[in-house]
């Protein structure tokens, strides 16, 4: 299988400070990956690089088999870019944005947009900046899903939509991605929702990388909680991958076994009392790996 | 794929336009007007000699018009793009970025041009009404160095606002200012004149230099 | 390509700039009054002296000797420049050569007359259009013709200010009148004062493709033509028309060419001024009459000349005053060594722009290299300032200036804002 990006030895420095340095990764065609980290971590800075909107200090970043800073047309057309925030223009009308970027996709499916805004019941003639957030991010996937690129690359399409939109975000990714063929690279602050659509995630902590599919992310990590009777100050090792305390109630993330894990705490002199494994989410797991500051 | 591209400028622009038109024309106006009432109240013989020989430019008031005009077109073509680095969006259409700058900008300066067409065509046709056809010529080679501030204008404001780092962006802007500041040096009827080739020589220079300012613009991080 | 192109563009436009605004900057603050020394002839002393700007209204008196004198002893010994100070001091009626002269004498007999370079054809902006004034004996006063004038390729049209429309009747007639005198049109020059501040009208010199000079009046609403009795045809340059009461000449004729000449009152004769090597496009020339003699002054770039003669035009003495340097050494060189050249657009010598490129002189060399030393100190720096030969050629070429347009054009000198 190739993949749609590849990204070698990528360092990037900004005003002498290093951001990452050696990162090293790839996306396969038709995977949905996850981009998470947390903030301050240079999660916008790699998802402009691979928009194409800066150039890194060194190594290479590839999409669809070039470099992302120096995209061909006949690529860039292949590649539908969601921005922060829901770019779009905001003096134009629904029909306006149609007609700028129908002639601009050759084979744009103008039926794809207007369905999409069909569904907000918006007269065509209403201009994109009187829109809410949540209408202007319909309009924005509306031009995006007419494209039908071959790559999308979302950055935090979540931001400002409530519950609402945010799913009917998750259903048009799904049945994108559903088509075959299809690679999605995203990221958003709201992980949950990440949960039901990606296939691959990659954390991004302290410049490092770690990428891992979901399933064996969400198999392999685990949450144990138990009753303590102290402040059980855990120390962050080999078994103990990150936990959290609410009260007496502690929550343990570990990719160890329950036996593993009652012997370590044991080990540490820490009572467990009632220690289990419990159901984790895609956030428990991203916040028992990278912590929560 | 460039008809969506005049779409988008013309879009951005219209009312802006319809504004610097009503400007334009109505400094065309007053210039008709002045005029007119200088000539009821003074004998035209008079009138003449101080076109002709006090070097009066009856038009003078007009001078910054131009400027205005280029600057507040660049600014209505350029500054939604640069808003949340909206421009982002026409860069990565599926067409050459050089490209699609010439092509905006070709629309910015034609509109831009097309504004001073008509005012050096009410000049012309205001001078020749009153005066004979030489102060007439000479009335818009005058205004030829603030048609030319107002193209300058244009561009050095579009390099500016593209820019994406401040010290690099003052110094651009202190530039420009140096050069549109030349096309207002001297007094009287014609005194550029000479040098507009010069000048008018320049406009490559400043045309060609607004592609870089785009490029580091589509580099130049979040 | 385009992105070289792009990039060189603007180091071309920013080092355009910095090279007009900044030479024209450091002159405001460091000044380069070059104000020319006055040079006259001395009735008393029987050679030059002249008065000498020191800026700020202080002034050097000297005389050819480099004797120094006070401003009061410099005026006595001028005493038909500085008649009515003279006056007042009680040293009037003065003797001179066996006559007397007072202050009355003094004026009557008195005449100033200017050409400087930027006046001169072709150095300003003219609108060849020019009002003809009617003589008329019976009125004093000098009214504004109606109709302007123009020289077409084959007429002379007169258009009516009232109805902005050509006067086919003073077109045909004076038309006819220069066609009869000999006039080949076009006109080449047309000299005259189109203003109706002077003591009286003496009309316009025109000269005709062909190098003959007329004096065309208007008297009584009728042409009034005569043919300068030339002894060959004239480049002319530009005529000038005194009208002073004096009526010693009418004006004066400039051929192309390093002369001067008058056309004498009476018979039109011309008088040749004794001028050497008079360029009207970039010097100036000053001619002072007084009772006794006649001074021509002419200002160089490098000297001032003076000569002397007498009321026959004889030359009786020459000098030349060589110009000083108005800026210390010190500003000079450093104005060299930061700017290896200047634009300009205005010049000394014209009324209009004129685009001029001055190149500096030996010490603009050690600030290019100064600008070479920094530039490679500045490619060490971290974050880089990758030096590459297009770069080093600007920073050759123009020293500090092209030094400061590289830097900030270098790329991750001033990293954008993330």
């Amino acid at each position: 299988m190739k993949n749609v990006i590849e990204v070698h030895n990528l360092c990037h420095r900004y005003n002498g400070r290093s951001i990452y340095e050696n990162l090293n990764f790839s996306v396969p065609e038709g995977s949905v990956c996850g981009l998470l980290g947390k903030n301050g971590q240079g999660k916008t800075t790699l998802v402009n690089i691979l928009m194409g909107f800066l150039k890194p200090t060194s190594g290479t970043c590839l999409v669809l088999g070039e470099n992302s800073h120096n995209l061909s047309p006949a690529v860039r057309h292949r590649v539908g870019l969601l921005h922060e925030g829901h770019l779009a223009y905001e003096f134009m009308t629904i029909t306006q944005t149609e007609k700028f970027f129908r002639g601009c996709y050759p084979g744009w499916k103008s039926e794809v947009f207007f369905h999409l805004m069909d569904k907000m019941g918006l007269p065509h003639n209403h201009r994109v900046g009187n829109m809410s957030c949540g209408q202007r991010s319909q309009v924005v996937l509306g031009v995006i899903m007419a494209q039908s690129p071959d790559l999308l690359i979302l950055d935090d399409y979540s931001m400002g939509l409530d519950a609402g939109y945010r799913r009917l975000f998750l259903d048009v990714l799904h049945d994108f991605a559903a088509q075959g063929n299809k690679t999605i690279f995203v990221t958003s602050h709201i992980v949950q929702d990440l949960e039901q659509l990606v296939d691959t995630i990659i954390f991004l902590d302290k410049g490092e990388i770690m990428q891992v599919g979901l399933d064996q992310f969400m198999r392999t990590f685990r949450k144990y909680v138990f009753q303590c009777e102290r402040d059980a100050s855990l120390p962050k090792d080999e078994v103990i991958r990150g936990f959290e305390q609410r009260g007496r109630q502690v929550a343990l993330y570990s990719y160890e076994d329950m036996e593993a894990v009652d012997r370590h705490l044991a080990s540490l002199g820490i009572q467990a009392h009632q220690l289990c494994r419990a159901p984790m989410s895609l956030e428990d797991g991203f916040i028992g790996l990278m912590g929560k500051y | 794929m460039w008809r969506s591209i005049l779409l988008k400028e013309w879009l951005k622009i219209r009312w802006f336009l319809a504004a610097a038109l009503i400007v334009n024309l109505g400094f065309s106006i007053k210039i008709f007007l002045d005029i007119r009432s200088i000539l009821s109240a003074e004998h035209a013989q008079m009138v003449w000699y101080q076109a002709v020989h006090l070097h009066t430019v009856f038009h003078h008031d007009m001078r910054y018009v131009p400027l205005l005009t280029g600057l507040t077109l660049a600014a209505a073509q350029f500054f939604p793009e640069i808003l949340g680095r909206r421009m982002r969006i026409a860069l990565h259409l599926p067409m050459a970025r050089d490209g699609m700058m010439f092509f905006c900008l070709a629309f910015g300066l034609g509109v831009v041009g097309a504004i001073f067409l008509v005012d050096a065509l009410f000049i012309h046709l205001t001078m020749r009404a009153y005066f004979p056809f030489e102060v007439a010529v000479s009335a818009v080679m005058t205004a030829l160095p603030w048609f030319l501030a107002g193209v300058w204008g244009y561009l050095g404001a579009v390099a500016v606002l593209l820019e994406t780092a401040w010290p690099r962006r003052v110094f651009f802007f202190l530039v420009f200012s140096v050069l549109i500041a030349m096309l207002y040096s001297g007094v009287g009827y014609g005194w550029l004149t000479p040098a507009l080739p010069w000048l008018g020589a320049l406009l490559l220079p400043a045309f060609l230099c607004v592609f870089e300012s785009a490029r580091r613009f589509q580099r130049g991080g979040a | 390509m385009l992105k070289t192109l792009s990039r060189l563009s603007f180091l071309v436009l920013a080092i355009l700039a910095m090279s007009y605004i900044l030479p024209l900057s450091f002159d405001k603050v460091f000044g380069k009054h070059n104000e020319d020394p006055l040079l006259f002839y001395s009735p008393v002393l029987h050679q030059f002296v002249y008065q000498e700007s020191l800026g700020g209204h202080r002034f050097n008196y000297l005389d050819e000797e480099g004797r120094s004198y006070s401003r009061q002893e410099f005026e006595a010994l001028l005493p038909f420049v500085y008649s009515r100070n003279l006056e007042r001091r009680d040293l009037l009626p003065m003797v001179l050569e066996g006559r007397s002269f007072d202050a009355q004498s003094i004026s009557e007999d008195r005449q100033g007359l200017e050409i400087r370079a930027r006046h001169v054809r072709g150095q300003k902006p003219r609108i060849q259009l020019y009002p003809l004034f009617n003589n008329d004996p019976q009125v004093a006063m000098m009214r504004f013709p109606v109709e302007v004038f123009r020289f077409t390729p084959n007429a002379m049209e007169f258009i009516d200010a009232d109805h902005n429309r050509l006067d086919p009747h003073l077109t045909g007639r004076f038309t006819e009148a220069l066609k009869d005198k000999g006039f080949v049109f076009p006109a080449e020059v047309i000299g005259g004062r189109p203003t109706n501040l002077k003591p009286f009208d003496d009309g316009y010199f025109i000269g005709d493709s062909m190098g003959q000079v007329f004096h065309v009046k208007r008297v009584l609403n009728e042409p009034q033509i005569f043919r300068l009795p030339l002894d060959s045809p004239l480049d002319i340059l530009d005529v000038v028309v005194t009208e002073h009461e004096r009526r010693e000449f009418h004006g004066v004729i400039i051929p192309r060419q390093g002369e001067v000449f008058l056309i004498r009152w009476g018979d039109y004769g011309l008088i040749p001024l004794p001028v050497k090597d008079y360029d009207p496009r970039s010097m100036d020339l000053k001619l002072l009459i007084d009772p006794l003699y006649r001074t021509v002054t002419v200002s160089s770039r490098g000297a001032v000349t003076g000569v002397a003669m007498d009321a026959g035009y004889q030359v009786i003495r020459r000098y030349e005053l060589p110009r000083r340097e108005a800026a210390s050494d010190l500003v000079r060189h450093s104005r060299d060594f930061l700017f290896p050249f200047q634009l300009t657009l205005e010049s000394p010598h014209h009324g209009q722009a004129h685009v001029g490129l001055h190149v500096g002189g030996p010490w603009s060399l050690a600030g290019i290299l100064l600008a070479f030393a920094l530039f490679f100190l500045l490619s060490r720096r971290d974050p880089p300032f990758p030096a590459n030969k297009g770069d080093l050629a600007v920073v050759a070429l123009s020293g500090l200036l092209g030094l400061t347009a590289v830097a900030f054009m270098k790329g991750d000198f001033f990293p954008s804002a993330a």
